[in-house]
């Protein structure tokens, strides 16, 4: 290239660079790679090799390019391909396997391969027509974005500038040269607003103005692209994809300033950017863009990149200027700041390589245009790398303010594999988390900054709820502490001990002065350290506290990590996430050996309702089991029910768990016990274990609560729920039903004339919430849960042999509509399918994904495979008819701004609405308990009734408690049960001893030993959950999960990892002795006294 | 220079006025209003790291360090409110959780404000009674014992890095650095090794800054607390620098000898000046002796001087030596006596030789680091005048340009800009010592070189060593007037010496006078006599072929004066009492005078003393 003299030869060069761009693409067959270290790291290579190879072999005759990254990294590599006229379509995760197809297709078929394609890539001018449809800019993943500083990322070919000026490369120097005085080019930049991109969003332009009026000479300007956070490569792709704009930036800036010279420092680590700023300041050079009388206006500039050896703290700019200088990366105090005395004491402006790139267009298209895009205190995009746990993870770039949630849900698509969000972490390591309450926060400089988090300089880590939120800010801060330089006392040591004490807590060592201990270390580190980074190392472990501060209690307090990290404190994943803490890989263990009446021994000193929750449990063990990770997790649910399921004609006499001695003592002691679901069956049942003598009364005809009156048979038999509950008659419990508190006896009555020591309220939550729209007391209007009440007495009265009581709600032939999304409105749209309605319509307000009951997706798809239709983002607004339903009006939603539970608040959408026909109409819209029995004041309540406990489930009454759905509103079965299992040692330690303390209970641990070699699992898939065929379905009540065979149980629990004997290894206790299968003597069992000091692994 | 601007700034309420340039530590401390500090140091650059001097200043978001925070117009600081005392305590907490500060067994500690560690003193000030955060003292710190005089103790460090900068800044040897980071953050020296292995030149400036125990001199460590001591201004006798010294004294002994910041070198001392001059090389000699059937024995003072005393009067000629390291008045007393006494004026110097000194205008060693241009000529001053070296250094680190003209190895080769060689001419004339006498030439075109460096340069020094050409002396005499001259004086007193007309030459005579004081034979050879008097503070080869040998004071027992090579005449002030009532130098010649029959010749020496 020739070496420019003028602006008008510079003007001249870029036009004949367009036209040559818009003759390549109007003729030209053009096959274009990602080749940034992303797109090679995902084997770009060996796909470019492929077509290389493919274009040879079928003599297409297609030009072959490379670009840089769009910043759709998940799906890389990445290639788009242009015909001759058409737009640039591009292709996801193309492997040399798909070269052959896409080169017989679409360059010699001239069809694009829909399967593999995200879209087209827009082109700006008219002219060119769409390669297909969608256009790429129409995509949720590229709607929301505007694109300034990554404007040619992943469109030009980085290592020609020939694309660069192509795309008006440079025609920003010229206008700045041709036509601007330095203080003009310093106004625009301070209209503009930009403000620094590297994180701390000081005015670019105001900086640029200090720098030019200092005094000192020679002046520098130095690019910082020291990116160090972990998960950030924001700048790094920049630099890959399009050095000419930064080194553009930079040049636009010397002018401003006065300066002479200019240095990049670039981490060592980034190869490629390095490779290729060297090849556009050599090509810019060349062309007379840097040196000398830069076209002929006088002034000279020159770029001198220099490697940085990847030293965090070398992203503070006085550290940098130290490493510039050769020294040790380390920084000084300000004043003197670097426009002052930078670089061996010259005046030196530093910006990060965002902010350069960002210049060219500011300057080309006017400050009054980047103004206007973003925040007014926040003008222009922000580039995010994102990254966690989100399903487009890559580089955005998005204008400022907007919210959160939007960058999270509709650009990154989302949460993977279901999972719920949990925090962003924004900023960096020295940044801060922000949980779900956060979502609607705008993304700029202040609003970050005054809801806990940073702006930093780009990186943006998702995390879902596998996530501890401890062991999180732990993690940031161990990389602080050890990126700290050492040189002043507040990081130096504060950072150490800081450290010191978050792994206290992780370890299970915490105590709740470790918080103060963080909280001062914290403030004084912030305050006092010399710079930024020890001044925003406890950002993270702050912010964490802030929104998170329960979960480093349960830590302290239960040594509990409720999201399963924290080694020390969690033994399995599965029985850590289990409510009740069932101890799942010694069962598992048992079950693998087939010693089913052992596995099942383990699993009711914790839980009795093995049979029950082998059918109708959530599993939460199997959410978080790590088999999931490598394939599918493992079946627990269906093991349990098959373990149970082999005792179910051995009736089980529940064993005194206390001395002689203790149960003599309790003997003389009796408890009540209202209400018989599994929270206070489960309740009497271990007070009965402790020798109480234990009354349930039951206010319906039949014991079990919403086991047996809400969950349909179809789910549940009968049969196994009553030989359960008759486990718990037989500990010695007495069961009284068609008893009402309130109403047959008083609490007051309880505690005094019928000699009660203790009551345990378990009434449940079983009162439905009203829709309260117009028409919803209209007959044909029915409450979901009376609904599954009249069928559920129907079920337990056939399964206890007597005649049907035929009052069934006649919904034979109706259309019903069913409004909600949780499990009860699940529950009634099967059941009324199975009555013989016509029809079955769920009414939901918000998107599928995010009903209640999508913790049980099984459910789910059987009700759609089932013939149940769902109506989604509608609300009901009028019930229609005359005396009876004749439908109902469904209002249209839109999702709006996140509620807490990080999902979206529906919305009325315009005015939009449409009639639903239907005879029937059943709300199912959540429960609460029924207190309308008790006495104004006798009891406090919280809203929504549910009573108010202290740590030791007691309510404000002494001698009362409360448990299960009563307390924590509707629930699972499990939680029920963890419920009854403490309370009874609530209850049982006030009778005692008068005093509330909050419960733990304390089970034996059991160390099974490996009896198989994983290998021979290794390649073995879940077993299949084998259900009633549909057609057999319709009008019968039979149970649709068939269950595993015992082939099928011992082979799927063999999969199990058994993350137990791993935890004893890293815990340094002895695993029980490996035998070989068959044999007997693998048990290890641990007094409780013993475990109770490693208690934390749950 | 500009005249310096005043500014006003108000702390703590009281308004003060500052120098533009100023940190907010400088002015306050000018002011009398104390802010305390670890990690700042008035010789050194402030490093704003140890976050003691934090103050709270008006407009700021956080708290500042005092130490780098430049006063401006109108500030307005406060240095002792809540906030600030909270951040002094927690970062004192968080040092003494750091490493082992375990003050009851530290070679600083001390009691209250006696404390000799900085850190320890400031424990007291701010009332910390126990330790916040557990302390690591089980974690196990090494100790670097590598080194003969000193240790390093790395539980006692506080990371301050006054030693690293000291070791830049002062001495310019940069060994001292940073290994690791974050809580592993380390001193060490060079690439993490011993100190012993390293460049260090055992130079001490680190000690003197250290605020704790950590850097502790062997010699006076566990020796006794500040309180307990004096601080004695003297001056170095170890070459002809003749730097400044604050010597620590308690009692009758030396604990040890600091570089005084006052002095002329500005506190830089060598291994030489700070250790190895309180050291015994040899055996003392503590009593007279006289040969007795070839044998040394003890005797009485009066016998030995009556031997000498005969043995000097009776001999057909006499001559006498004496060394370079003494004072003055050592110098006028033993010429006296050979003039007046023996009638002789065969005196001639011991280790050492002053060139040249009509070279003018003389260097002050305080403009040496500020120079922008260093010519050596014909010497090597970090062997031989090291302090001068390291400022020399100092001198190049601020992009001094040096240039070296030398026929051998110098210790400053390296820093080098330019090198030039030296050629050796040998003379007719047979030398004093009876060896080939050598003068070194510079052609004409290097001395072309020289005197453009001169005279392109601001401000340029030139230091010369002995034995030069005439001509290049000739040529150093017509360099432009800016260049100032430093002489490469070899010996602590030979420019005194010179100017008593005492310098090396061959001597020829019969009976011989040695004024070794506490010298040691260092190659120059004493001619064999019939009868050789050694006056010798130390045992040597000089002292075992002596027929008499009379005890001699050592350098810091004497009091008087010397002059270094900056021309300068500086004190040499007695620090300690001799043992067994060793005499003054000139207190054996007097009584050999009176036994020569010159009683009073040196009635007044005492009187003399004090007044050169």
């Amino acid at each position: 290239m020739p070496s420019l003299k003028t602006i008008a030869e510079l003007r001249q060069l870029v036009e004949a660079a367009q036209c040559a761009a818009r003759v390549r693409a109007r003729t030209g067959t053009i096959i274009t790679i990602g080749m940034g270290t992303c797109g090679i790291a995902a084997g770009a290579r060996e796909t470019l090799a492929a077509f290389q190879e493919e274009l040879k072999r079928l003599k297409v005759d297609a030009e072959l390019a490379s670009t840089g990254c769009i910043g759709v990294c998940v799906k890389e590599p990445l290639v788009d391909i242009q015909l001759p006229g058409l737009s640039r379509v591009l292709y996801a995760n193309v492997g040399p396997e798909m070269v052959k197809t896409l080169v017989e297709q679409h360059l010699v078929g001239r069809t694009p391969v829909r399967q593999w394609l995200i879209g087209s890539l827009s082109s700006e001018d008219g002219d060119i027509r769409a390669g297909c449809e969608p256009q790429l800019r129409d995509l949720p993943l590229f709607s929301k974005q505007q694109r300034i500083a990554m404007r040619n990322c992943g469109i030009i070919d980085p290592e020609r500038i020939d694309d660069y000026l192509g795309r008006g490369g440079y025609l920003a120097l010229a206008r700045v040269l041709g036509e601007m005085t330095s203080d003009a080019v310093i106004a625009e930049m301070k209209a503009s607003g930009l403000r620094g991109r590297g994180g701390a969003g000081f005015l670019t332009g105001q900086k640029w103005e200090f720098c030019r009026k200092a005094t000192g000479s020679p002046k520098y300007v130095v690019c910082n692209a020291d990116e160090g956070d972990p998960g950030a490569f924001m700048d790094r792709s920049i630099l890959e994809s399009d050095p000419h704009s930064v080194v553009e930036g930079m040049i636009i800036a010397a002018f401003a300033i006065g300066a002479s010279q200019g240095f990049i420092y670039c981490r060592e680590e980034y190869p490629m950017a390095i490779a290729r700023l060297q090849m556009a300041i050599a090509q810019a050079r060349e062309a007379g863009l840097l040196g000398e009388n830069i076209l002929g206006r006088g002034f000279g500039f020159n770029v001198e990149l220099k490697e940085g050896a990847g030293a965090f703290v070398c992203g503070e700019e006085t550290a940098l200027i130290a490493s510039i200088e050769g020294k040790r990366g380390e920084p000084r105090p300000r004043p003197p700041f670097p426009v002052q005395s930078g670089l061996w004491g010259k005046p030196t402006n530093i910006n990060n390589v965002k902010s350069y790139a960002m210049t060219p267009s500011i300057m080309t298209k006017g400050a009054g245009w980047f103004a206007g895009i973003g925040t007014p205190k926040s003008a222009g995009t922000a580039v995010f790398a994102l990254t966690g746990k989100v399903n487009h993870t890559g580089l955005i770039e998005v204008p400022m303010g907007i919210p959160l949630g939007d960058i999270i849900f509709d650009i990154g698509g989302g949460i993977p594999k279901g999972k719920a969000f949990k925090a962003v972490q924004t900023g960096g390591p020295l940044g801060g988390c922000l949980p779900a309450s956060c979502l609607n926060t705008p993304v700029d400089f202040d609003s970050l900054q005054a809801a806990g988090a940073v702006m930093g300089s780009g990186g943006m880590i998702v995390v879902d709820d596998d996530t501890c939120m401890v062991e999180l800010a732990k993690y940031f801060l161990q990389f602080a502490a050890a990126e700290s330089c050492g040189k002043c006392v507040p990081c130096r040591v504060g950072g150490q001990r800081l450290l010191e004490a978050l792994t206290r807590i992780t370890d299970g060592q915490g105590v709740r002065k470790d918080l103060e201990v963080i909280r001062e270390i914290s403030a004084q580190m912030m305050s006092n350290s010399l710079c930024g980074l020890g001044q925003r190392t406890p950002g993270p472990v702050m912010a964490a506290l802030r929104f998170f501060e329960e979960e480093f209690i349960t830590h302290i307090d239960e040594k509990l990590c409720k999201s399963g990290q924290c080694k020390a404190l969690v033994r399995a994943r599965c029985v850590n996430t289990c409510p009740a803490g069932v101890d799942t890989p010694a069962y598992l263990a048992l079950v693998a050996q087939g010693r089913f009446a052992e596995g099942l021994e383990i699993h009711r000193q914790r839980n009795p309702f093995a049979m029950v929750c082998g059918r109708a449990c959530p599993a939460f063990c199997e959410s978080k089991c790590r088999r999931g990770e490598i394939d599918e997790p493992i079946a627990v649910r269906l093991i349990k029910r098959f373990m149970a399921d082999q005792a179910y004609d051995k009736p089980w006499t529940p064993p005194v768990i206390v001395s002689e001695q203790e149960a003599r003592v309790a003997s003389k002691q009796r408890v009540a016990v209202i209400g018989s679901g599994p929270a206070g069956l489960t309740a009497a049942l271990r007070l009965a274990q402790r020798g109480y003598r234990v009354t349930v009364y039951e206010k319906m005809a039949f014991p079990g609560g919403m086991m047996s009156w809400a969950i349909p048979e179809y789910r549940l038999p009968r049969k196994e729920l009553f030989a359960e509950i008759d486990n718990v008659r037989r500990a010695g419990v007495d069961i009284q039903c068609g008893l009402a508190i309130g109403k047959d006896f008083t609490l007051d009555q309880l505690m005094g004339p019928m000699g009660f020591a203790a009551v345990v309220l378990a009434i449940g939550a079983h009162r439905s919430r009203r829709l309260n729209i117009p028409g919803d007391g209209m007959e044909g209007v029915m409450d979901g849960i009376e609904f599954l009440y009249r069928v559920a007495e129907d079920a337990s009265v056939r399964a206890m042999g007597l005649p049907s009581n035929e009052a069934l709600p006649d919904v034979r032939g109706k259309r019903v509509a069913v409004v909600g999304g949780g499990d009860v409105a699940i529950d009634v749209a099967r059941t009324s399918l199975r009555l013989g309605a016509r029809e079955v319509h769920v009414i939901y307000r918000r998107q599928g994904d995010d009903m209640p009951a999508a913790h049980l997706p099984e459910e789910i798809a059987a009700a759609r495979d089932e013939g149940i239709r769902f109506h989604t983002l509608v609300n009901p607004v009028e019930v229609l008819g005359f005396e009876a339903v004749t439908g109902i009006r469904l209002q249209q939603q839109r999702l709006a701004e996140f509620d807490d539970t990080a999902r979206r608040k529906p919305v009325p959408h315009g005015g939009e609405s449409y009639v639903l026909n239907c005879e029937m109409l059943i709300p199912a819209i959540g429960q609460m308990p029924d207190v309308t029995w008790l006495p104004k004041g006798a009891l406090q309540v919280e809203r929504g009734d549910t009573f108010t406990i202290g740590e030791a489930f007691n309510t404000s009454r002494p001698g009362v408690f409360a448990a299960g759905d009563a307390v924590s509103g509707p629930a699972t079965i499990v939680e029920a049960v963890a419920h009854g299992n403490l309370v009874a040692v609530a209850v049982d330690h006030w009778v005692r001893t008068g005093e509330f303390v909050k419960p733990q209970y304390i089970t034996p641990r059991v160390d099974v030993g490996q009896v198989v070699d994983f290998q021979d699992y290794a390649g073995v898939h879940r077993a299949a959950n084998h259900r009633l065929p549909v057609i057999q379905r319709e009008g019968s009540f039979a149970e649709v999960e068939q269950g595993l065979d015992e082939a099928a149980a011992c082979q799927e629990a063999r999969r199990c990892l058994r993350c137990d004997l791993e935890w004893l290894d890293l815990m340094k206790l002895p695993r029980p002795p490996k035998c070989p299968e068959g044999a007997k003597p693998c048990l290890q069992e641990e007094s409780a006294a013993v475990s109770s000091s490693t208690e934390a692994g749950r | 220079m500009p005249e310096t601007t005043i500014v006003n700034i108000t702390v703590n309420g009281q308004a003060i006025q500052a120098k533009a340039g100023q940190t907010v530590l400088q002015a306050a401390s000018a002011a009398g209003i104390d802010i305390p500090t670890l990690c700042d140091h008035p010789q050194l650059h402030s490093a704003g790291s140890c976050r003691v001097c934090l103050v709270e200043i008006e407009k700021q978001r956080t708290l500042q360090p005092a130490c780098t925070f430049p006063v401006v117009e109108g500030l307005v600081v406060l240095t002792e409110t809540e906030k600030v005392v909270a951040a002094r305590k927690f970062s004192l907490q968080m040092l003494f959780s750091e490493r082992s500060h375990y003050c009851m067994v530290c070679t600083a500690s001390g009691t209250g404000t006696t404390s000799e560690c900085e850190l320890q003193k400031l424990a007291y000030r701010y009332g910390m009674d126990c330790f916040t955060y557990a302390p690591a003292w089980q974690h196990g710190w090494p100790l670097d014992a590598s080194r003969r005089f000193f240790v390093m103790d790395h539980s006692r460090c506080v990371l301050c890095r006054r030693c690293i900068r000291a070791c830049d800044e002062i001495a310019a040897n940069h060994t001292l650095g940073v290994a690791q980071r974050g809580a592993r953050t380390m001193v060490c020296a060079d690439d993490d090794v011993t100190f012993a292995d390293s460049s260090c030149v055992s130079c001490g400036t680190c000690l003197q800054v250290c605020p704790t125990g950590a850097l502790s001199d062997r010699r006076s460590a566990f020796a006794g607390h500040a309180s307990e001591c004096k601080h004695v201004p003297t001056t170095c006798m170890g070459c002809a620098v003749g730097c400044g010294i604050k010597a620590v004294l308690r009692g009758n002994s030396i604990l040890r000898l600091e570089g005084d910041w006052e002095g002329n070198t500005g506190g830089l001392l060598c291994a030489t000046g700070r250790f190895e001059s309180l050291q015994s090389p040899a055996p003392r000699i503590h009593r007279p002796m006289v040969r007795r059937d070839g044998k040394l024995v003890e005797t009485s003072w009066d016998d030995a001087i009556n031997a000498a005393a005969r043995g000097l009067g009776g001999a057909a000629s006499a001559a006498a030596f004496v060394t370079s390291r003494t004072v003055n008045e050592t110098m006028i007393a033993v010429l006296e006596f050979l003039n007046e006494v023996l009638k002789s004026d065969q005196v001639s110097l011991l280790n050492g030789q002053a060139p040249p000194t009509e070279l003018s205008p003389r260097a002050k060693l305080r403009e040496v680091a500020d120079a922008d241009c260093i010519v050596v000529v014909g010497g090597d001053p970090i062997k031989h005048q090291k302090a001068l070296g390291y400022l020399i250094r100092r001198a190049f680190d601020r992009q001094a340009r040096i240039i070296i003209i030398e026929d051998s190895e110098t210790g400053l080769d390296a820093l080098a800009a330019q090198h030039m060689r030296l050629s050796a001419i040998s003379h007719n004339g047979r030398s004093p010592f009876e060896m080939l006498r050598y003068s070194y030439h510079l052609s004409l075109n290097d001395l072309s070189q020289f005197r453009k460096a001169t005279e392109e340069a601001q401000r340029p020094i030139v230091a010369y060593g002995t034995d030069l050409s005439s001509g290049v002396y000739a040529a150093m005499r017509t360099l432009p007037a800016k260049a100032h001259f430093l002489p490469l004086v070899l010996g602590a007193n030979s420019a005194g010496a010179a100017r008593y007309g005492i310098e090396p030459r061959g001597v020829d005579a019969d009976a011989l006078f040695v004024m070794a004081g506490d010298d040691l034979p260092d190659g120059q050879p004493i001619p064999e006599a019939r009868f050789t008097v050694v006056q010798a503070a130390w045992q040597s080869r000089w002292t075992e072929r002596a027929d008499v040998v009379l005890p001699g004071r050592l350098w810091h027992e004497k009091r008087g004066q010397m002059v270094n090579l900056e021309d300068s005449l500086r004190p040499v002030v007695q620090l300690t009492e001799p043992p067994d009532q060793i005499g003054a130098d000139w207190m054996p010649l007097a009584m050999m005078s009176a036994v020569l029959g010159r009683p009073g010749l040196f009635a007044s020496m005492a009187s003399v003393q004090g007044s050169l």
